[in-house]
């Protein structure tokens, strides 16, 4: 993943919502799952305590941050930090620049045709995206869903038939080409 | 009974207890493990730190001795549960066998194997027919797969204090390979008070919690030069650019040995890596040692193919190619969005100037990209809501009831803990530094 790909992620997160992309665990889990729907984002995961991580994805975040491109708001929920992003004016407009050059096009092709999965996919609950982004996880792993809902059902302990494991699998399953 | 008793340069004795650990030696003893021996803990570091000799059996040793410290600390500290008691034999088993899926010169010949010593641990850990898979059954027939499930990075299941003294941030492989290395190679930047930083962690939570391992505030002096000597060690001798250049040196010239192969050409391999890029099981790959790959590179140095054999007399009679920096115009903090494509084009631009001089740029235009991680000793994870706290260094504080994240309470650890682009940089034939150079200070992205 480089740095273009990220911001524009948080581009598009800023026109679904004024608030910007709200959470790293969003933006992890959201990258993950367009990878799997084909988008060549190229991000390498290993499975964390909440699904399929990514300190590349972390990285590249913390380094628009220090880059001065990208503006980190901290607020604070029930369980801990949480950190929100926006791109910065300077960002917007270099990415406008970016997108005009031949190299720009080129890389703006490659992601437009995963625009809308990814909108839908940003505005998203996070325990929905955490549990599709784990069993998709599995899937990439078993190449099985039968086994990959199983391993998802165990790793969260969730029941089989509860509504957030069914709704998670069913998302998994439509976005996993 | 006495005990089983070795020399070690850096804790001046390792010993097993024969009375209640003689499982250990016969481990030591498997042939799986005692092929340690036979490879370099550094990789190619050698070519630039002559003294860097030491083998992944004297590491490998070295781990279990700070497994069985931190241990001994858990039992006399008030740890005694059942949790700790049922632990200790896997994870000094783990210790003593978390590398052993190693190839020759360790880490830098995975890209040319295209292998993870990771996964190569596990599968011979789990093959019935190794000798440490047999060692480790008959202690308990469960072992082997504990063993393994410790190892995996992937497997969630075991408790996170055990996960975290055999990989985390700071657990006993860290603590010992950078003294290890710091010693044999004599750049001397891994000191810090062991001792200490293995006789003042507790773990933290109730028995019926997931623990986590937390450090006393009386440690955070240790931990912040624990912290300084990683970062010191890979600045000055993981990141060496002369080894890395030899490295990526190593990559092109299996890269190309690979593309022969692949096109029909097998007559100038040696049967152990023939036989391994035909069927990549464990018999084969264990046959592959560094007297092997040295062998080979012997042969293609004199095969017919012009650029391979030239690679490989390169390599062999240590003629380094020559480093050539980012233009200016990459300074981390103003380049833009687009690095990724002024990255890109940059390279295409070396390339030009090497393939003008007959050089084939996939051979001789060596593109080094050093993770960030490699340059950040230490990270804080901020997002401990989201991810695995698990990894980061926490003080429990006198007088607190929850851990701190170390950097907060040692500010001087926030420097180089902080997020960097990652480094890129090429090697070219020296017979081509000075119009690489010209043409470095000259160059602006279109």
């Amino acid at each position: 993943m480089d740095r273009y790909q990220l911001a524009k992620l948080v581009q598009w997160a800023q026109e679904c919502s004024a608030e910007g992309l709200k959470s790293r665990k969003r933006l992890q889990k959201v990258v993950y799952l367009l990878q799997c729907a084909g988008c060549p984002l190229d991000a390498d995961y290993s499975l964390h305590y909440y699904g399929p991580y990514s300190g590349e994805v972390a990285q590249i975040t913390d380094e628009l941050v220090h880059a001065g491109l990208l503006v980190e708001e901290q607020t604070q929920n029930p369980v801990g930090k949480q950190f929100n992003y926006k791109l910065r004016g300077l960002a917007a407009d270099s990415l406008g620049v970016f997108e005009a050059t031949p190299t720009g096009h080129d890389a703006r092709q490659r992601l437009a045709p995963f625009e809308e999965r990814a909108k839908q996919l940003l505005e998203l609950g996070l325990s929905e995206l955490e549990y599709a982004a784990t069993v998709a996880y599995f899937h990439q792993k078993e190449t099985n869903w039968k086994s990959a809902f199983q391993k998802l059902c165990d790793f969260k302990r969730l029941s089989p038939d509860s509504c957030a494991a069914q709704s998670a699998l069913r998302l998994a399953e439509q976005v996993v080409k | 009974m006495s005990a089983k008793i070795f020399r070690d340069p850096i804790y001046n004795y390792v010993s097993i207890d024969r009375a209640t650990d003689s499982w250990l030696i016969r481990l030591l003893d498997c042939p799986e493990i005692q092929r340690l021996r036979r490879i370099h803990q550094l990789g190619i570091s050698n070519f630039t730190y002559p003294g860097a000799e030491h083998s992944r059996l004297s590491h490998s040793l070295g781990v279990l001795s700070l497994m069985q410290v931190a241990l001994a600390h858990l039992a006399h500290g008030g740890h005694r549960g059942i949790q700790v008691t049922n632990a200790r034999s896997a994870l000094l088993a783990a210790a003593l066998l978390h590398d052993v899926g190693h190839g020759p010169f360790s880490h830098v010949f995975e890209p040319c194997l295209g292998i993870h010593h990771e996964e190569w641990s596990r599968q011979i850990i789990l093959a019935e027919d190794s000798a440490c898979h047999k060692v480790l059954k008959s202690v308990d027939r469960f072992l082997p797969s504990k063993v393994a499930d410790l190892i995996d990075p992937d497997n969630r299941e075991d408790p996170s204090w055990m996960k975290y003294l055999l990989s985390s941030q700071l657990d006993v492989d860290r603590l010992d390979y950078l003294q290890r290395d710091s010693s044999f190679s004599g750049a001397g930047y891994g000191h810090y008070d062991w001792f200490r930083i293995l006789n003042s962690f507790q773990l933290y939570g109730s028995e019926k919690e997931d623990r986590a391992i937390v450090w006393e505030q009386k440690s955070i002096w240790a931990l912040e030069e624990y912290v300084f000597a990683r970062y010191y060690m890979f600045q000055n001798v993981y990141l060496h650019k002369t080894t890395r250049g030899f490295e990526k040196m190593l990559e092109a010239l299996w890269r190309r040995g690979r593309e022969m192969f692949h096109s029909g050409d097998a007559a100038s391999l040696v049967s152990p890596i023939r036989e391994f890029w035909t069927v990549q099981d464990i018999t084969n790959y264990l046959r592959i040692e560094e007297f092997t790959v040295l062998h080979q590179i012997q042969k293609w140095a004199e095969c017919t193919d012009k650029f391979l054999s030239d690679l490989s007399r390169r390599f062999m009679n240590r003629k380094p190619l020559s480093l050539i920096s980012l233009p200016v115009c990459f300074d981390e903090i103003h380049d833009g969005i687009d690095r990724a494509a002024k990255l890109d084009q940059w390279h295409n631009a070396l390339c030009e100037v090497v393939e003008a001089a007959q050089f084939p740029s996939e051979w001789y235009c060596l593109r080094d990209e050093v993770k960030p991680k490699y340059h950040q000793p230490y990270f804080p994870e901020k997002e401990e809501d989201e991810q695995s706290p698990k990894t980061a260094i926490r003080v429990l504080q006198n007088g607190q009831t929850r851990p701190v994240e170390i950097s907060m309470l040692c500010p001087r650890l926030q420097p180089v803990a902080v997020r960097v682009a990652p480094t890129v940089r090429h090697y070219v034939p020296p017979e081509l530094r000075n119009a690489a150079n010209e043409l470095r200070l000259r160059w602006k992205p279109t």
